[in-house]
């Protein structure tokens, strides 16, 4: 035994020393690798400057040996940061040589860039901005030409104006309209579909929105069109858009926001970028693209973050849900927020202007130029304004690092990282994002954007496989059904009313705290059974359907003690399930008789008056209780209303208002008591017991002041509660009353609860609170250890249902702690 | 799986299988049943229906006899001298007639018949309590192709009138064979509100305007047996039920149809083996507690028997208490069980358990039929008057029906306290929501059928807009019933509530769902429900009515008149609602049920402020019912 404890032991010690040892010679080598490789990397750029094809094609093969050496050796830091400088530098090079035509086929794959390259097809991608439209033209797959066409100045700004710009630079090109066969053009904000390209049709411009999206955007449709129908010849061109600024492929999970009501959209405008760079890559990697699991990061004017998985986007951060940008603010901090609404600090235009156009670098340095912020801070910028723009370029470079690490850190290991887009551009902001993002996945910076290559990849690709052009129509439809298939899922119910967290002890103090502890209570038991006496009662049924509401979420169980029929009759209109289980008959026509036999038999736990009389029902308990014993000599019955008052912070309880007419000074004290063991189910510490008369003095001429003094002093010496009379009712539940009468008890205002003089009183001041000031009242009569719910007529159905979950709190209460008192002896 | 020829199996696993099998193959399950019957000309096609039209149709081209089957096919074996009838009088004596002795008598009364003209495919009225004679003028009849009208005994003369007009009767028979006087006095009061049909008085008196039962059969002649064959949809009878008032509504029931399954459902209610049908075997008697004119009494209180070759055994009502009565029957049939009324049941528990019986026999099966069997009568019963509560069986059967549809039976498995049971073979019953939607286990909703069966109705005699207005437009293409039921999981079905209001107006009854029906065939209502509630002058009726779409506009008076009319022609004058309240809805659960109780509480002014109608989908529906005036 212990030989092979010593030898484990041993093997582990070895083990530790024999990867120091490697570790040691495999520092040595990264320090190496990490010198040899920028060098070697910096070589291979300086040879390819005004190199021709050949320089070209030798460098990228060299590069290509490199890559297809570091990808089995991912993971170490130095590795990957050589791999992804080395993907970053081939992307580079593949785009600015020989009309990127190595990098269109990368993203056509091999098969068909020959295809395409054969048939030499001219194409045009037309990308329309604010005052000019970017034309590309595509041979092959060769980007042949491109230009920017500004906008004529003084005419309006129309397709028909653009296009006879793009005429014009076609006739400079010596492009014959007749030879242009495919055009395509930004999306603009469309209908949700999925990414892919799509023949355009008159309904997309329907559906265009002018919310979201670049200036520009409305005009690419019409202008595209424009141009198809004079170029090509009889038939006219073939015009798409590919993976439209609309594209969304977000996980139902992710679509989810912490409101209920607001939900997120994968919708990003970069959609052409994300899957660019990652069909880019994972061709340099020599992986299936839906192999390749990728976090793309577009970072321009606006900015998205794309989380790549089984080849679709499933996750997305753009800069109104995370990032901030040069002008957009990205999320900000709702309560910070909320509390400037409130004082006027901002209002809803100003917050609609920074989230969409004035946030961001703006907001904070006054400009949406970083260029200028770090030329600022070389130049000019005094030494706390410097210290201030290092501040601001560690805030964006942090947001963006932990934007694309929270997108890596979920649905398994990632790849690559890529960044495209202007950021690029900016060496000290990009210097300071990889430093945050120091360790992971081989990071490639892919330079600026990508779009007009992605779509003339898209057009070329429809161009040639006409069968991969997708139905607008069709599949927008298609998408909003599952949307709406999602948002059914997501609408589904769990709870109707909030259950809300109480940690336990905590007293209750209101109506519906008093439902969910007696919910919490039930959790994990049991619910007990509660007997319906008398179940042929509208009143008592519909309260105990709300009590289990669709069977959701359970408090009790119903033995509904009656008259089948007429129970079965009613149960049919209240639509209650008579199931066997949360809702039973028992037929009978002696209902108090047979409730009591069910308390006997264990079969009930809790009775609930139905329709039967009172006194019937309570003769019969008492009987039951005294012949089991579990009545002890004194000891009375007795009601008592918990009332939830609209002006108080806490429940109020009063008694007893519906058993004992006029209790003498004996009952009145066992009263007290019971009410008691109803305030420690309510978790109340130590209950505040206010005994009522019209006056706070003894007054020899009130009966009750005398009376409510020696009740009082029954209780002198017990530490549990505080009993203290006469006291009027405004001095015992009111502190400012209490305070202006200079009233000098213990009590002052904060009574848990009302000893009433009589039943008149008590009944008066129960229905006059319910009545006149609405309040909730749960009624319960206390029998020993056994609660009966005692709803009347007049109750409110609120009212009812809080009943029963006082019952149930109560029986839950004793009978666990008679469970301890018997395991603790 | 068992083959249809033998007993349905008597564990719940197998039957609810063995039934699941027989609604799947329901045409091949009755071609197998069938076989019970001797047919003159064998059926070409076992069913063919739709309800949209409605039509049903059973075994055609079929001919057959039925009161051949319930005899004559007896008469060779030894069955022949079994006791047929076994009757206790008044005075507490037993009259005894065996099969051949109740076949003479058949065919004297069916001579004596022929020679007053009667003919097949005329209508003879039945005014009978529960004797002998009463059997021996239904097989008669059945015999001639005469159709049959039996009428409860407890009907009062005048409703019996209409029916004998409204159904075109040839001939009534009156009275009682023991010569009860107010039997003659009936026939007394009947003769003067009857002009045209023969009035034959069974009882002891001789009123004018009637020939006596003897007179009647002294008048036999000579011919030979004439016995028609009939074909299958021939009405064997018209059972009249439902509203005591307005235009009596009266069921057709079919020959072939009525005879297969009153055969085949005896045997699954009695639990008939193979070997209590031996002839050596002391023969099972069934004792017919209930009104023979009923659906229960005549498929399986007369008809069941004879057709198995059981006896049927039948008492006077009167004299006897009650205990008596039994401990006479038990101490003579040691196997003998009884069909009867929860309230008969009730009864009779209530008379033992003051005088307990003083024989130790009790009966095989007790069958309750035509009320709502409580877990507590259940238990009561199966303790005092059979061997245990699983012999206390309940039977869902109604006048349209023809033959019981659901019931449990006497086996611990199949039988729950106060269930209402599981479907017989062949027949499949479902629980539907005012939407037309099936319901999950354990939910309430109408029962309803969305295929025939072999005993149903073929219509209401002489009424066939009534037929269609009643059973097949609440829900399309379904027969629906008044009842509403709930399934349980273990596929048992439990009674909840009646659909309709039974409601007095001026002493005599009637079902709301009548009017109702009226009121929805209306094209210009698109919605109606009636209920009872009382008024300081008795119980009236409101109806609730929504209106078609198209017929918003339209001025409520005329609307208003136009209703009544229609249902003072239907049913009449007293039928129509005092009150009618429109509204753009009616107000519903949340499975779209009408809150009939609510409904009410609207028309009786009790509806309060704080209503608790967290039940109700639509509470708004309560605003808009502006207030009628009080008719």
């Amino acid at each position: 035994m212990w030989g092979d404890l010593v030898g484990a032991r041993n093997d582990v010690i070895e083990a530790i020393s024999e990867i120091a040892k490697s570790r040691a010679s495999l520092l040595a080598f990264s320090g190496q690798l990490a010198s040899a490789g920028d060098a070697w990397l910096q070589e291979v750029v300086d040879r390819t400057a005004g190199a021709d094809n050949f320089g070209v094609t030798s460098a990228l093969s060299e590069l290509t040996a490199v890559v297809n050496a570091l990808t089995p050796q991912v993971g170490r830091q130095e590795i990957n940061r050589l791999l992804g400088r080395a993907l970053g530098l081939g992307v580079k090079i593949e785009r600015q040589a020989d009309g990127a035509s190595r990098l269109l086929g990368r993203l056509l794959g091999a098969r068909l860039a020959d295809q395409a390259r054969e048939a030499g097809v001219n194409l045009l991608v037309l990308n329309p901005g604010q005052s000019s439209t970017r034309v590309c033209w595509i041979a092959g797959t060769q980007i042949r030409n491109r230009d920017r066409v500004a906008n004529q100045p003084g005419l309006p700004d129309t397709a028909e104006m653009r296009a006879s710009g793009v005429f014009k630079l076609m006739q400079r090109w010596g492009l014959d309209r007749s030879a242009v066969a495919g055009v395509t053009t930004r999306s603009g904000y469309l209908k949700p579909v999925p990414p892919g390209s799509y023949r355009v049709v008159p309904q997309m411009a329907a559906d265009l929105t002018g919310t979201r999206g670049r200036p520009g955007d409305e005009l690419s449709i019409p202008l595209a069109l424009t141009v198809a129908e004079a170029c090509g010849g009889d038939s006219g061109a073939l015009v798409v858009v590919s993976d439209p600024l609309s594209s969304d492929e977000l996980d139902i999970t992710e679509r989810l926001t912490g409101i209920a009501g607001i939900r997120r959209t994968g919708q990003a405008a970069h959609f052409l970028n994300h899957k660019a760079a990652w069909r880019l890559i994972a061709s340099w990697l020599k992986q299936e693209p839906k192999n390749l699991d990728a976090v793309t990061a577009h970072l321009g004017s606006a900015g998205s973050i794309a989380r790549h998985r089984d080849g679709r986007i499933q996750n997305l951060i753009d800069t109104f849900s995370g990032i901030p940008s040069p002008n957009h603010c990205g999320t900000i901090p709702v309560a910070p927020l909320l509390s400037a609404l409130m004082s006027n600090d901002l209002n809803v235009k100003e917050l609609q202007e920074t989230v969409y156009s004035r946030g961001g670098l703006l907001s904070l340095a006054g400009t949406d130029d970083f260029r200028a912020l770090i030329g600022f801070r070389r130049h000019g910028a005094n030494r706390l304004q410097r210290e201030k723009v290092d501040i601001l370029l560690d805030f964006f470079a942090h947001r963006i690092a932990i934007a694309i690490a929270e997108l890596a850190s979920v649905g398994g290991p990632v790849g690559v990282i890529t960044i495209s887009g202007g950021l690029t551009q900016l060496e000290e902001l990009a210097g300071l994002v990889e430093a945050s993002l120091a360790i992971g996945p081989p990071l490639v910076w892919m330079g600026g954007s990508l779009a007009d290559e992605a779509m003339a990849a898209g057009l070329v690709q429809s161009f040639h496989r006409p069968e991969t052009i997708k139905d607008y129509v069709a599949e927008r439809d298609a998408l909003a059904k599952r949307r709406l298939q999602e948002d059914e899922l997501l609408d589904v119910i769990i709870f109707e009313r909030p259950l809300l967290y109480k940690k336990p002890g905590e007293p209750v103090t209101s109506a519906v705290e008093l439902v969910d502890a007696a919910r919490i209570a039930v959790h994990g038991r049991t619910p007990p059974v509660i007997g319906m006496v008398g179940a042929d009662n509208e009143e008592a049924l519909l309260a105990a359907k709300r009590a289990n509401k669709e069977g959701r979420y359970k408090i009790a169980k119903f033995q509904l003690v009656g008259d089948s029929v007429a129970i079965n009759e009613m149960a049919y209109e209240f639509d209650l399930m008579i199931d066997d289980d949360n809702y039973s008959i028992v037929d009978t026509d002696t209902p108090v008789t047979e409730a009591i036999r069910q308390l006997e038999a264990g079969r009930a736990d809790i009775l609930m008056k139905g329709n039967v009389k009172t006194e019937e029902l309570l003769h019969g308990v008492f009987r039951y209780l005294k012949k089991s014993g579990q009545l002890q000599p004194g000891q009375l019955l007795s009601h008592v209303v918990v009332m939830d008052l609209p002006r108080m912070s806490k429940l109020l309880m009063i008694t007893d208002a519906a058993v004992n007419p006029y209790p003498d000074e004996a009952k009145k004290v066992q009263i007290i008591e019971n009410a008691l063991r109803v305030a420690r189910c309510l978790d109340i510490l130590r209950p505040q017991v206010a005994v009522i008369s019209a006056i706070e003095a003894v007054n020899v001429g009130i009966e009750s002041s005398i009376e409510a003094e020696r009740i009082a002093s029954h209780f002198e010496d017990r530490d549990d509660c505080v009993v203290e009379g006469p006291l009027s009712f405004d001095v015992a539940v009111d502190p400012a009353i209490a305070e202006e009468k200079h009233y000098q008890g213990r009590i002052r205002g904060t009574a848990d609860i009302l000893i009433m003089p009589d039943i008149d009183a008590a009944n008066v001041l129960y229905k006059t609170l319910t009545v006149e000031s609405g309040a909730t009242a749960a009624g319960v009569i206390l029998c020993g250890d056994l609660p009966i719910v005692l709803t009347s007529r007049g109750d409110s159905p609120d009212s009812k249902l809080v009943s029963i979950a006082l019952a149930v709190k109560i029986f839950i209460d004793m009978h666990e702690k008679g469970k301890k008192k018997t395991t603790q002896t | 799986m068992k083959s249809f020829k033998e007993k349905p199996p008597s564990t719940l696993r197998d039957y609810i299988r063995f039934q699941r099998q027989s609604v799947l193959e329901r045409e091949k399950y009755w071609r197998v049943q069938a076989d019970r019957l001797d047919w003159i000309d064998a059926f070409k096609t076992v069913v063919s229906d739709d309800f949209r039209m409605p039509r049903v149709e059973w075994y055609s081209e079929g001919r057959l006899n039925a009161c051949q089957n319930a005899l004559d096919r007896h008469l060779g074996d030894q069955v022949a001298k079994r006791s047929a009838i076994e009757f206790l009088d008044d005075d507490g004596k037993f009259t005894t007639l065996s099969y051949s002795e109740l076949h003479a008598r058949v065919l004297r009364l069916s001579g004596a018949l022929v020679s007053r003209g009667m003919e097949a495919g005329m209508r003879i009225v039945l005014y009978l309590p529960n004797i002998p004679d009463a059997v021996v003028f239904m097989l008669a009849a059945a015999r001639l192709g005469l159709t049959y009208v039996p009428v409860p005994a407890r009907y009062p003369e005048d409703l019996v009138a209409r029916i004998v007009t409204q159904c075109g009767a040839s001939l009534v028979a009156v009275g009682g064979s023991s010569g009860r006087a107010d039997y003659d006095q009936r026939v007394v009061e009947l003769s003067g509100k009857l002009d045209g049909p023969i009035l034959v008085s069974l009882g002891q008196s001789n009123p004018p305007g009637a020939v006596t039962y003897a007179e009647l059969l002294k008048g036999a002649g000579k011919e030979q047996d004439r016995t028609v064959a009939v074909g299958s949809e021939h009405p064997l009878c018209i059972l009249y039920a439902g509203s005591t008032t307005g235009i009596p509504r009266g069921s057709v029931m079919a020959t072939a149809g009525f005879m297969v399954q009153a055969a085949t459902t005896h045997e699954i209610l009695f639990e008939k083996t193979a070997e209590s049908t031996e002839p050596k075997m002391q023969s099972l008697c069934h004792y017919c507690a209930v009104d023979m004119a009923s659906a229960a009494g005549q498929s399986h209180g007369v008809w069941g028997p004879l057709l198995a070759g059981d006896t049927l055994v039948l008492a006077a009502t009167r004299r006897l208490s009650q205990a008596r009565r039994l401990d006479r029957l038990l101490g003579k049939f040691p196997k003998l069980t009884v069909l009867t009324t929860p309230d008969r049941l009730a009864e009779w528990t209530a008379d033992v358990e003051k005088r307990p019986l003083k024989t130790k026999n009790r009966f095989e099966i007790v069958a309750s039929c035509g009320g709502v069997l409580t877990p507590r009568l259940y238990t009561a019963a199966g303790h005092s008057l059979a061997r245990g509560q699983e012999k206390v069986i309940n039977l869902w059967i109604q006048s349209e029906s023809g033959a019981t549809l659901i019931c449990t039976r006497a086996h611990a498995g199949l039988n729950r306290g106060g269930a209402l049971g599981v479907p017989v073979p062949g027949v499949d019953p479902l629980v539907y929501t005012d939407a037309g939607d099936e319901c999950s286990p354990n939910f309430g909703g109408h029962l309803a059928f969305r295929a025939s069966w072999p005993a149903m109705l073929r219509g209401v005699w002489g009424q066939p807009e009534r037929y269609k207005e009643m059973y097949f437009v609440k829900i399309p293409k379904a027969f629906t019933t008044p009842d509403a039921v709930r399934r349980d999981s273990e596929g048992f079905f439990w009674f909840m509530s009646r659909r309709e209001d039974i409601v007095k107006i001026r002493g005599l009854s009637l079902c709301t769902s009548e009017v109702e029906a009226v009121l929805q065939a209306h094209p210009k209502v698109g919605e109606a429900a009636v209920v009872g509630v009382s008024s300081p002058e008795g119980e009236m009726l409101a109806a609730f009515i929504v209106l078609a779409a198209s017929e918003e506009k339209v001025g409520r008076e005329t609307i208003e008149e136009e209703l009544a009319e229609a249902v003072e022609k239907r049913i009449g004058d007293f039928a129509v609602p005092r009150r009618i309240y429109f509204a753009g809805e009616l107000p519903r659960t949340s499975t779209g049920k009408t809150a009939r109780r609510l409904l009410r509480r609207v028309a009786s002014g009790q509806l309060s402020g704080d209503e608790d109608l967290g039940h109700i989908a639509n509470p708004q529906a309560l605003d808009g019912f502006f207030s009628p005036d009080v008719g």
